[in-house]
Order: C-alpha cells, then structure tokens, then sequence
C-alpha cells in the first residue's frame, strides 16, 4: 500500500464516518429528548425509523419523488410515535404504573411495528431496494471520494439537528420542553400543557427517525422491516456516548460511532464493523460514566 | 372569587383533607394555620389542581374541582409552592417567562420588569442558573415566577421559607400591596404569628378538619390557638 492510498483510506473513513454518524445522531436525539423529558428510553424507537423509511418506500413505489415522499411520510412517523405515547405510554402513566411497564410497553411496541411491517399482506419480510440518495454521482475531494449520498446525509441530518436545536434553546416551546424535563409538577403549575408538550416530543423524535432512515435507506439503497433494532441500539449507544438527555452531546455521540465503526471496518475488518458501537460505548462510559457531555446528577421530580 | 366546599383528599387509605370548606374574596389575604401534617399543603395543592379531590372548588362563579392544573393556571390562579420548586437548570429569565408561559409577547416583557423591580436582587442574576441561587433567592425567584401575569388568586406555601426577618418583612409588605390592588391570597405559614398579623381572616386546620376559623385578629386571642400555635 502506498503512502497516498493509506491516507485517502482513512480520511475516506472519517469522512464516511461523519455521513453516517450525522444520520446517527438525528435518531439519537429522538432517544436523548424522550428519555430527557420521562427518564424513558424509548425502545419503539427503532420501530418508527423503520416505519418512515417504509412509508417513503411505499410512495415511491407508487411513483411518488423521494423528496414528496419524505415530506409525507416523516409528519405521518410522527404521528405514530405520538400515538404510542398517546395511547400506550400516558395511560400507564396516569395510573402511576412503574417506569419498568413503561419500558417493557416501548419493546412490545417496537415488536408490534415491526412485525406487521414484514407481515405478508404488507411488505413481506425479505430486503426491498430503496431508491437511491446518489443525486449527482461522487465527488473528489483530495484524491478521496465521496458519494453525493454521504453529501447529502451529512448536510440535511445536520441542517435538522440545528433546526431542532433552535427549537429547543430558542423559543417558547422549547423552553417549556426543557421545563417539563426537570420539573412536572412546576411546569404544570405555571401553566403548561405538560401531556402535549410531551406527546409533541414524541411526535419530533418520529419524524426524525423516520428522516434518517430514509437518508440511511437511501444510502444504502436497502430497506428491511427489521432495519431499526441494530440502528436503534446503535443510535441509542450514541446518545448515552454523549450524555443522554443532553442534545448536542447525541450528536457528538452519533458522530463517535459513526467514525468509529467506519475505521474499524476500514482496518479492523468489516465484521467489525456493528460491534464497534458497542465497544465504543463501554470503552467511553469506564472513562466517563455520564458520557461525552453528560452532567452530573440530574434529578426530576 | 374562590369558594370551597366539603373539599376532602386521601391519598390510599389516609385522609388528609376532610371536609374542607373556606372563601377568599378579592383583596382579602386568608390565613391557613395548623402544624406539621394538618392538611394545609394539600389544600392548597388540591385546589391547584395537583391532587384528585372530592368536593366543590369554584373560581368566580366556575366549577374548577378536578380541572387540568394548566387551566386552573390559566384562569388566574397560582400556587407558589412548598420547596419552592424552581427550574434549577433554567436560568433566573427564564424561570420567570414560564411563569409568564401564557402572555403574549408585549405583554411578557411588561411583566418581566414589574417582577424585576419588585425583586430587584433577581435582575442582577437574570442570566444565572436558579439552582445556583441561595435558598432566600430562590423564595424570591418562586414568588417572582407566580407573579407574572398578574394572578388574581395566590396560593402562597411557606413564603417566608427561607427567608431572612428582614426579607420575610419585605415579602409580607409585598403581600399587603398586592392585597390593596385587589389580589385575593390565601396564606399558608408554619410561623402563625406574622401570618395572623398579615391576614384578614383565618382557618386553623388539625388533622385534616377546620378546628378554627374567623377574623384573624380574633383569632389570635383565642386561647385554644395562643397554646397550639403561638406558643403563649
């Protein structure tokens, strides 16, 4: 191996890396803002990434373009995860069921989803091909290539996660969501909905789930209904990288395992490539157990 | 403007609230006297809407018993409440924005100032986390937050919690001005004495029940209350 060719791997690792790990962490945040406001984690998660790459996948079948397609589909994802929350997740709070039935209903949920996906009557179980995210071929940039898939996963993940991040620090509603997340009872009493600020955190995590697998789906150029239980954990692994709870430190996370999974895969060998997450993630947490940004004992009354 | 009737509260088997009936009338500051465990905190709690209950609750001519505690705020009604229970992350400014979480824009910034100069110690952290505040600040930053928006009723819980003579004196000041402009409070204090001084009117509550209730200047001369209450 030359000198040049050694380079232009590994940057193309790291620049793969980044692609990836953005889409990463645009799940991430859904797992991050869930657990942030109901000390949750919200194993449907996956599900509804999965679901969002499915309803694009359907419309374009029908002829629909890949951009129409996605405005459609991720609002509708968001309306599932609400419906979860909605339906399953606020009753058993309202009855002071323990965090544990909460949990337990999110994998239920997440099975439920995924199951009537590669049912027979509806998408069947085997991969589907997902139309292409490579809008204009590939790019040379210092002798390394990127495709216009990464180009376009890489700036469309992180102009979300920027809009999100606006939402959250910079108005009315995300003020009230980050209310909610240290404090029910207060939030309540100063006259907040809490019930629809929540659902409505429900409802933002889905679309962004069901917007990233449609970016990883076209990345990869394959869909399956089980698609979301490795992405999710990983994506999951991601968020308590970084310090679950907090928002950038799920993008800081994503973009750990995404770069961290495509160097592994670079030299370490390409069955190495899933487990990295997870290596990453007890590597990171023995060092610092609240993750990248995490802080110190948040307490929620 | 608030009418309670026959208001009662358990929580499982105990009950903590038996019968409760009381009024406060605008400009009128009422005092909630008991010890430890009477049923004061959850009274007020329940009309807040944070507690199921059984019983009438009206709010000027409205039935408010069981409502949503974001409409119970909405209509006018705050509770400042016990452990003070700021947003500890939230900066000072923004603690009190989600107190004014229902105004319009204009009239936010209005409130922000009247808060600010009636608090003035609270403009000069506005950009501080309100966890980092001291315990007396962050009475003030609790009372500040009710504030916003005007309420017509207060619900206040232990305000003088925390506070130094001096300040409690300046916050019972506070309360005698908002009651001229109309306010109607209804004032829950461990330390009887000032309250009965402040107030108009009083129930005194054990166990749950109205022992005790009337003018609170008479009330203070009752021999039953100096005992319990006043320690004289």
């Amino acid at each position: 191996m030359t000198l040049s060719s050694a380079v232009n791997g590994f940057l193309g690792a790291i620049l793969g890396g980044l692609a990836l790990g953005m889409a990463y962490g645009l799940i991430a945040v859904g797992y991050s803002l869930v657990f942030g406001i109901l000390r949750l984690v919200n194993f449907a998660h996956g599900a509804i990434y999965a679901l969002g790459a499915y309803g694009v996948f359907f419309l374009t079948s029908r002829g629909m373009g890949l951009l129409p397609a996605l405005i459609l589909a991720a609002p509708l994802s968001g309306l599932g995860a609400w419906a979860v929350e909605k339906w399953a997740l606020a009753p058993l709070r309202r009855r002071g069921a323990s965090g544990m039935a909460q949990l337990v209903t999110t994998v239920g949920v997440s099975f439920l989803v995924q199951n009537t996906l590669s049912a027979e009557a509806v998408f069947g179980s085997e991969k589907q091909v997902f139309p292409s995210l490579n809008a204009f071929g590939s790019v040379q940039v210092f002798g390394v290539t990127i495709q216009s898939s990464q180009i376009i996963m890489f700036l469309a993940a992180m102009g979300l996660l920027l809009a999100l991040t606006w939402l959250v620090q910079g108005t009315r509603l995300g003020l009230a969501m980050r209310a909610c997340a240290q404090n029910f009872r207060a939030a309540r009493l100063v006259g907040i909905p809490v019930e629809a600020v929540v659902g409505l955190t429900f409802f933002l995590g889905g679309a962004c789930a069901a917007i990233a697998g449609t970016l990883i789906g076209g990345y990869y150029q394959v869909i399956s209904p089980t698609m979301g239980s490795l992405i999710g954990l990983k994506a999951f692994s991601a968020a308590v990288v970084g310090g679950i709870g907090v928002l950038h430190g799920a993008v800081a996370g994503g973009l750990v395992v995404g770069v961290g999974e495509c160097l592994a895969a670079q030299y370490l060998g390409s069955n190495v490539r899933d487990p990295m997450a997870f290596v990453l993630l007890i590597a990171i947490l023995l060092v610092r157990p609240r993750g990248l940004f995490g802080r110190e004992g948040v307490e929620k009354v | 403007m608030l009418e309670v009737d026959a208001l009662s509260v358990r929580y499982g088997p105990i009950r903590a609230l038996e019968g409760l009936s009381l009024t406060v009338a605008p400009g009128e500051i009422v005092a909630l006297v008991g010890a430890n465990g009477a049923g004061k905190t959850t009274a007020v709690n329940a009309i807040a809407g944070l507690l199921p209950c059984r019983g009438r609750v009206r709010f000027q001519g409205r039935d408010i018993a069981n409502e949503k505690p974001h409409r119970i705020a909405d209509l006018g009604i705050r509770l400042s409440p016990e452990g003070r229970e700021v947003f500890p992350e939230l900066t000072v400014e923004e603690n009190l924005r989600l107190g004014g979480f229902s105004l319009r824009k204009g009239a936010l910034a209005g409130e922000l100032e009247r808060v600010y100069g009636l608090f003035p110690r609270l403009r000069g952290r506005k950009r501080q986390a309100a966890g980092t505040l001291s315990g007396g600040e962050q009475q003030m930053l609790a009372l500040g937050r009710a504030l916003m928006g005007r309420p017509k009723l207060l619900l206040l819980d232990e305000p003088s919690m925390g506070l130094s003579p001096q300040l409690t004196e300046r916050v019972f000041g506070l309360l005698d001005t908002l009651r001229r402009q109309g306010t109607g409070i209804l004032l829950i204090e461990e330390n009887a004495k000032p309250a009965l001084a402040l107030a108009d009117r009083a129930y005194v509550l054990e166990t749950g029940r109205v022992v005790a209730s009337g003018e609170a200047r008479a009330l203070r001369e009752d021999p039953r209350v100096r005992r319990a209450y006043l320690g004289t």
